[in-house]
């Protein structure tokens, strides 16, 4: 099956060690990959960890419109995503 | 297609919720999480997830506040648990469609002489059953039109669920009918001749028929003395009398003013009478006139005057004698005879009558014409 990701991986021809993918569309949109569990949800805050350590998204309105074993989609104005 | 997509919200209640959701989403996929409060969200899950995620929440002592289902499957899913609902529309569709291939009414038009009633039992007596496919309406536009000699033209067509029978009736002269009337006289008078054509003769020369009495039959024997039908047809003329009247009283009383008058006023403004001159009538026999009248052209003043005038009468006794005015009345009689008369038609004789009962004269006036008289 095609995946976005491995495709932009094996282009850039460069290792990297598989953590977890997060992909920001407009701000508006941001699809996580390899989540480990949420740790905080708030309309203003959603942070969750990933294997090395933790993300921290802020914004406005924010809505977790998926959540599975591993993804995570969120919605909303997003205006800052950290890694910690 | 997510919308299509069959969902259940849940609202749940409990501390340390990120926890919660986390375990959750390991065993089944959430959607639309969304933080209401510290200790209240909503989420979504699959309606074919739902019994795995109440199991869950319940197992983890999480409090369920709410379950709503969304999506079509929720529609489906209504209309599926309500079995009695499903069955009658099922039932009632088949119904439906059942009876739309059937005929329920049956319209006739363009009858004159011929009974719809009459007509619209022999169509359904003829029909092999109501459903259209196996209604021939072209076999039962002949049956129709053997049936009925008076049917010139038929057409049977099927509309909607009304079998429409449109008939043009045949105009059929008398003769085909054997419907003949006998000729009768539409005057009194005395038979001077008679020419027959055909028929049977109920009168002869001089005799002396009232208006209405038959004059020919519409039959005739044959020689075999078999009775037969046929169109009455003769010419019969007849003396016949046209009668003029007139009236006269020996005393006859007349009201004539004698020309002594009285004439007063009064003045009404806004309906108020403001002057009057009205004095008591001194006459003792009298006649009175009263008029209205506005002074003023435009209604800004509205004064009104009222006319009385009273006229002294007096009563004339006349006593004329009938001899004096007898020509006078003997011509008012005739006069009034002729009025009857048709043109040209020629007066064979002519002659009156007078007759006094208490004072009162008739003049009758007779005036004797030939005319045919069999309608």
């Amino acid at each position: 099956m095609f995946n976005f990701f491995d495709e932009i991986k094996d282009i850039k021809n460069i290792s990297i060690v598989e953590k977890y993918n997060l992909v920001n569309i407009s701000g508006q949109l941001l699809y996580v990959e390899g989540h480990l569990g949420l740790t905080n949800l708030s309309k203003e805050n959603i942070s969750f960890r990933v294997k090395g350590g933790r993300i921290v998204v802020e914004g406005e309105n924010m809505t977790l419109a998926e959540l599975s074993e591993n993804t995570i989609k969120i919605i909303g104005n997003i205006k800052k995503v950290e890694a910690f | 297609m997510k919308k299509l997509k069959s969902l259940t919200k849940i609202k749940i209640k409990s501390l340390n919720q990120e926890k919660k959701l986390n375990a959750l989403s390991k065993i089944v996929k959430l959607y639309n999480i969304d933080r209401l409060d510290k200790n209240l969200t909503t989420f979504e899950v699959d309606d074919n997830n739902f019994k795995v995620a109440k199991k869950f929440l319940i197992n983890n002592n999480i409090e369920i506040l709410e379950v709503e289902g969304r999506g079509v499957g929720k529609y489906l899913k209504l209309l599926l648990s309500n079995w009695g609902v499903l069955v009658a529309g099922i039932i009632l569709a088949i119904a439906y469609t059942v009876q739309y291939q059937c005929i329920w009414k049956i319209e006739i038009d363009g009858t004159e002489v011929l009974s719809t009633d009459e007509i619209s039992t022999f169509v359904n007596e003829n029909l092999t059953s109501k459903f259209k496919s196996s209604i021939d309406t072209k076999a039962l536009e002949i049956k129709l039109k053997s049936q009925y000699e008076r049917i010139s033209a038929v057409s049977v067509a099927i509309i909607g669920q009304t079998l429409v029978i449109n008939i043009s009736e045949a105009y059929l002269p008398d003769e085909m009918g054997n419907n003949f009337k006998p000729i009768v006289s539409n005057y009194s008078g005395i038979i001077t001749k008679i020419e027959l054509i055909q028929g049977t003769l109920k009168v002869k020369q001089g005799d002396i028929v009232r208006a209405g009495d038959v004059l020919v039959e519409p039959f005739i024997i044959d020689t075999d003395g078999e009775k037969r039908d046929v169109k009455p047809e003769a010419y019969i003329q007849a003396d016949i009398w046209i009668f003029g009247e007139s009236e006269h009283c020996e005393n006859s009383r007349r009201i004539e003013r004698t020309g002594e008058k009285s004439e007063y006023s009064e003045v009404y403004l806004f309906g108020l009478k403001i002057y009057s001159n009205v004095k008591e009538n001194k006459y003792e026999k009298f006649d009175s006139e009263v008029s209205e009248s506005y002074l003023t052209k435009n209604m800004i003043l509205p004064i009104k005057v009222k006319h009385y005038t009273y006229y002294e009468t007096r009563e004339i006794i006349e006593n004329d004698k009938f001899e004096e005015v007898k020509e006078k009345k003997i011509e008012e009689a005739r006069q009034n005879a002729l009025i009857y008369l048709e043109e040209s038609e020629i007066i064979k004789d002519e002659n009156f009558t007078i007759r006094s009962v208490g004072g009162v004269t008739n003049v009758t006036y007779i005036l004797t014409v030939s005319r045919e008289i069999g309608g």
